[in-house]
């Protein structure tokens, strides 16, 4: 990332909420406004053209920067322009939808890139997003609603927050909001509600935004401890016991394969890595440290693993070894590891025939390791 | 308010954390503030609805006439503000997880998995059972989630095991795990029920160290379990 020594990095701040139309845009507005009044440089970046009146309204009494009109396949798409924002060079720039995916065509491909452009420059950004747009958490939402999110944010863009904020409203108000069209046109309202909006699903993904708020506060505080001279007397349980851990550090590693199921291992390794506060590596196995005598079906898929494995910030390994389970255990021993995670072992006997079964190896080899195998959160979602 | 509510009026009411009883110590040793008014958390998790006001610690103090600073925490003040604005968030949470339970008992439909960690340690007379309590314990207050511990009562169990499960129970029950003992000849279905039931999503168990023919022949109980708990992570633990 191009980067100017010379300019102190831009602050982040999060408005986070659980589905459309909670008031997170709304609130970052009417915060953004108090800021202008305060007399701060404020430039409204990024805002949804065809968003709520009342949002509408609001936006307008900002100052705004001009949007890229990008054409694609004959229609004209709009998109922030990055180049212009910085050209204004404002103090604090307000970015919607920080999970949107730029139409192709654009310079980057996802608008979290376009805002860590805009903080390397020293901008200060604020932006909004919901809480299923989380990476680590794709398969638990899947899981939860069976609603498969394709836009995602690596968590290492929201861990460099300065600040989350909980956008929170109650699902019966947020339902009252989407029946009287405030929140989608009258053609989007029924498919809402057959998606994130049915059921139990708002009050599941609420839990989850609360839970990952208040997560989000507490890493800050540990943060802020680490640099501080001043201690909280001990009120919080999960602090208690810090001093004496310190020395017991968690170093997890993910067992990679060309198997699908393995994205879901990463995430949740990404996932409890980042609770335990641990470092993660993540390894694959093969004949030779080469991948070029793979098939290419599967060297693909290894490679398109690793990459993802690299995007969400965690070491990728590629060793030789002619025994996988016995390579992966060994691997642990010499390099600390705490716990390694595996994927389920196969459940069909073919499956299971054709793919020597790794895990249940390592489960049998690591008897002095911990061995977490990930359940495959795809198969069990509830509708 | 209960007069109210009885006589079929709808109450919108605000409240600060500081007045909930069972917050009122931990808001007491961090701001130092004591109050003889408050009610009981048992009101608010009858509550219909449950709203969170939240506003970082620098804007609150900001809106008290202090000066702004940068965003995040930058003070000593706005670090106690911040342990209380968490314990807010994690209140709520946990008021949403009981609308949410009592949606799915009035609806009969499945339990939702997975908004919240639940961790069940299965134990064993041959099993480092301590270590795994120990664990459980740091992994229940690192993800504010709930810990069980179960053991699996088979008959022809010695003295010297009960006196051993007995010691676990109690270690586990110290360490915040709420605990029960199952009775059954299957234990591996004992705990996949229980597991389903408390919507555990992550189960945590001893490596069998004994590696009889027995077993080889009829496979391992840890591998057995691994298979059996479709949805459910397992960590399996050293001996």
């Amino acid at each position: 990332m191009p980067e100017s020594p010379a300019i102190p990095r831009g602050s982040l701040k999060v408005y986070l909420g659980y589905a459309a139309g909670v008031g997170k845009t709304f609130q970052m507005l009417a915060d953004g406004q108090a800021a202008a009044q305060r007399g701060e440089d404020v430039v409204l970046a990024y805002f949804e053209p065809h968003a709520r009146p009342d949002t509408i309204a609001r936006a307008r009494e900002l100052r705004a920067a001009p949007h890229k009109k990008i054409e694609y396949r004959g229609k004209l798409f709009d998109e922030m322009d990055t180049d212009a924002v910085l050209r204004r060079n404002p103090k604090i720039a307000l970015v919607d939808e920080l999970a949107h995916t730029n139409i192709p065509g654009s310079t980057r491909a996802k608008r979290w890139e376009d805002v860590q452009v805009l903080l390397g420059a020293g901008v200060e950004v604020w932006t909004t997003m919901n809480v299923q747009h989380i990476e680590s958490l794709n398969d638990q939402i899947w899981q939860i609603t069976g609603i498969q999110v394709r836009e995602t944010v690596p968590d290492w863009v929201i861990r460099q927050a300065a600040e989350i904020i909980a956008v929170d409203v109650t699902p019966d108000a947020l339902l009252n909001r989407l029946k009287r069209g405030a929140i989608y046109k009258p053609d989007m309202v029924q498919k809402a509600l057959a998606g994130f909006f049915k059921g139990s699903n708002l009050g599941a993904l609420r839990e989850l935004a609360l839970r990952q708020a208040a997560h989000e506060v507490d890493l800050r505080q540990s943060a802020y401890d680490e640099t501080s001279a001043f201690q909280l007397p001990r009120i919080s349980e999960s602090r208690a016991g810090e001093a004496a851990e310190t020395n017991s550090k968690e170093h997890i590693l993910i067992h990679i394969t060309a198997d699908p199921s393995t994205a879901m291992l990463i995430r949740r390794g990404r996932r409890v890595a980042d609770y335990l506060q641990a470092s993660c590596t993540a390894l694959f196995v093969h004949d030779t440290e080469q991948l070029s005598n793979l098939p290419a079906d599967q060297r693909l898929a290894v490679e398109k693993h690793l990459r993802f494995a690299r995007s969400l910030q965690i070491e990728t390994r590629v060793i030789a070894g002619k025994d996988i389970a016995k390579a992966v255990v060994e691997f642990a021993r010499q390099n600390k590891v705490t716990q390694i995670f595996v994927a389920r072992p196969q459940t069909s006997l073919g499956e299971r025939l054709r793919r020597k079964n790794y895990t249940e190896n390592i489960v049998r080899l690591a008897q002095d390791l911990q061995v977490t195998v990930v359940a495959d959160r795809s198969r069990r979602a509830t509708t | 308010m209960q007069e109210l509510l009885r006589n079929g009026i709808t109450v919108l009411t605000s409240l600060n954390l500081l007045h909930v009883e069972e917050y009122k110590e931990k808001v007491q040793a961090i701001t130092g503030k004591d109050t003889a008014e408050t009610i009981p958390k048992s009101f608010l998790l009858a509550a219909d609805d449950i709203v969170i006001v939240d506003v970082p610690p620098d804007l609150c103090l900001w809106r008290q006439g202090e000066r702004l600073t940068s965003t995040g925490i930058s003070n000593y003040q706005e670090r106690k503000l911040s342990e209380l604005r968490e314990l807010a968030l994690l209140l709520t949470a946990e008021v949403v997880d009981a609308q949410l339970e009592s949606y799915v008992q009035a609806h009969g439909i499945e339990p939702v998995f997975g908004t919240h960690e639940r961790f069940l340690i299965c134990m064993t007379p041959h099993s480092d059972a301590l270590a795994m309590i120990e664990s459980g314990k740091r992994n229940k207050e690192r993800f504010q989630g709930e810990l069980y511990a179960v053991y699996v009562c088979e008959p022809g169990q010695s003295r010297r095991d009960a006196v051993k499960i007995r010691r676990y129970l109690e270690a586990a029950e110290q360490a915040g795990a709420t605990t029960q003992v199952l009775e059954s000849d299957d234990p591996i279905s004992a705990i996949v029920d229980f597991a389903r039931e408390k919507r555990i999503t992550q189960i945590f168990i001893g490596h069998s160290i004994h590696n009889s023919w027995r077993e080889r022949f009829f496979g391992d109980p840890v591998l057995q379990l691994i298979r059996a708990a479709e949805g459910i992570d397992v960590r399996v633990f050293p001996h």
